[in-house]
């Protein structure tokens, strides 16, 4: 339970007749670079904002490091660092203002805490230029800028790319997978995009039509998968891998072997195989990507970017 | 916090040129009486005791209500449309919080704009104008400290319908999707009462615009009961629509 930071238990919404949020369940843990992807209008942004107290739940429990928000809404967001949407700014202040607004609201945040934190984001340069005069990558960065001025230990970022080119977005995920290794935050994004869950974050859950239909750690190349190795002596294959302690999980297949084991192993597998005299005709690591796992589940309703 | 948010309120307000132009109206505004005064086919003589009265009645009945809208949709309706008005509410500020904040400032505001009302009046009227015959208070002649000090009092207590005015707006602030209907919403609102002031006897000590204007407690006996019906009356209003304001804002969802 300690190593949960935000629990959400049979969470509903509704608005009017709409069901927006249905009966959610899902567990963030500490250190997590969690992905909360859906097509649009899956009521992804309306779990967010009932995770920050700003849309009253109809049903269900919201716990941010074991304190729930409907009981202890100030000390569970102290907690707490967003970006909801597209960034909103007072666009007549300059960008080191709108973070001072936002720093009084803390204790103890001071000028150099604001400007180390513009710094970390790009934006010190520009940091005495009116927000209306910044382009949307600089605002999505000052919006991630505010969202980390507390020091939080939870980071909740909805569609933090949205709206921005490519270079823009390829900078936002770097800034955020930077954070997540060096400041040991835990991120919570909510996207609609596949390929940037597939590239920052470590577990997922999907929701379809206000429902999780699926939840998930993402296979990276680095982490452990099937693997069948395309042989006729099966059982003598297995013998040998036996031995093998990299090998969580082996069995018969049609084909030959499925062993469990990371991707980088395949290279001494085979050599192994080979001087052990067993015949390997391929070996082929399961190919299913995030992207087809989850377009199989919704059915294909997903932008691929 | 309390504090802290009323501070990040005045910061945006005065960063803003509205107030300024307000303040710079109220001044020219203020002035005027003085140019009158030179034209001696006018027939009027304006004197450093009458002209804060006189500043007084079309600043709370015509340029402080409509600030006060202005100020009321940027307080609440442009900040909810434009998204900022969920950012301190994800800063670990409840919504009370933020509501007391927002009333406090618009309290403050329309006090400070009183204020400068009086102020720019004595000081227009000092450098143009005689003292003139001295304040007559239930047949007491005042002396000019005593006077400034009634003048002050009828200035401080237009504060209280005028405040009652600015939470009715502020609810209005919440139900409405643009600053603009909010302004268009409050001159509609302001007509219709004067018209229910002018048309009905029977309903106009209801109406709170009528007492926006405090120079009335001095114009006949019986000041104490005035006064207390003014209270009364503000007092109704203004907790009535913060108590409708309190109701809608913690039932509210935040979609912006």
């Amino acid at each position: 339970m300690d190593n949960i930071i935000l629990k959400i238990e049979n969470l509903e919404k509704n608005f009017g007749k709409l069901k927006a949020v249905k009966n959610v369940n899902l567990e963030v843990k500490k250190g997590d670079v969690f992905g909360f992807l859906g097509p649009n209008g899956a009521g992804k942004s309306t779990t967010i904002r009932m995770v920050l107290g700003l849309v009253n739940p109809d049903k269900g429990r919201i716990i941010i490091d074991g304190l729930e928000i409907q009981k202890d809404y100030k000390e569970a967001l102290k907690k707490v660092g967003t970006m909801v949407e597209t960034p909103s700014f007072y666009e007549y202040l300059t960008g080191y203002e709108n973070l001072k607004l936002t720093a009084k609201l803390y204790q103890g945040i001071k000028h150099v805490d604001i400007i180390k934190i513009l710094k970390k984001v790009g934006l010190k340069d520009r940091k005495d230029n009116k927000v209306k005069t910044y382009s949307v990558g600089m605002k999505q960065r000052l919006g991630l800028a505010r969202a980390l001025i507390n020091k939080p230990q939870l980071v909740i970022l909805d569609e933090p790319t949205s709206g921005l080119d490519p270079q823009g977005k390829k900078e936002i995920r770097e800034l955020i997978k930077g954070l997540a290794e060096t400041e040991d935050v835990t991120f919570f994004i909510c996207t609609h995009q596949l390929n940037e869950v597939e590239q920052i974050c470590n577990r997922v859950a999907i929701l379809q039509e206000g429902k999780i239909i699926a939840n998930r750690h993402i296979n990276k190349k680095e982490n452990e998968k099937w693997i069948e190795i395309y042989t006729k002596q099966k059982n003598e294959a297995k013998m040998i891998l036996k031995q093998d302690e990299k090998i969580k999980n082996m069995k018969i297949s049609k084909n030959g072997l499925l062993i469990y084991t990371k991707e980088t192993q395949i290279e001494k597998i085979n050599s192994l195989l080979n001087q052990r005299g067993i015949k390997v005709k391929y070996i082929i690591p399961e190919m299913e990507s995030l992207e087809e796992y989850y377009l199989k589940e919704t059915g294909g309703k997903f932008d691929v970017i | 916090m309390l504090f802290s948010l009323i501070k990040n309120e005045y910061y945006k307000l005065f960063r803003k040129k509205k107030i300024y132009i307000f303040a710079m109206i109220i001044a020219a505004m203020a002035f005027i009486p003085v140019i009158i005064n030179t034209i001696e086919e006018a027939g009027i003589n304006f004197t450093v005791n009458t002209l804060p009265l006189e500043n007084l009645s079309w600043s709370t009945e015509m340029i402080i209500p409509i600030f006060i809208a202005v100020l009321v949709a940027d307080l609440i309706t442009n900040e909810y449309q434009e998204g900022t008005f969920k950012l301190s509410l994800v800063s670990s500020v409840t919504r009370m919080e933020l509501l007391a904040a927002k009333i406090i400032t618009l309290v403050s505001v329309i006090t400070l704009l009183v204020l400068f009302t009086m102020m720019v009046s004595y000081l227009s009227g000092a450098i143009f104008l005689d003292w003139g015959i001295p304040f007559q208070f239930n047949n007491v002649t005042l002396t000019e400290t005593q006077g400034i000090l009634y003048t002050f009092g009828l200035y401080f207590l237009s504060v209280i319908p005028l405040s009652a005015f600015g939470i009715l707006i502020m609810f209005l602030g919440f139900k409405l999707e643009s600053g603009g209907s909010v302004v268009g919403l409050t001159i509609g609102i302001f007509f219709i009462m004067n018209i229910i002031r002018q048309l009905s006897k029977l309903m106009r000590p209801l109406v709170l615009s009528n007492y926006f204007n405090t120079g009335y407690l001095l114009s006949s006996d019986g000041m104490s009961d005035k006064l207390i019906i003014l209270i009364i009356v503000s007092l109704v209003y203004g907790l009535a629509f913060f108590g409708l304001s309190v109701s809608d804002l913690i039932k509210k969802d935040i979609v912006k």
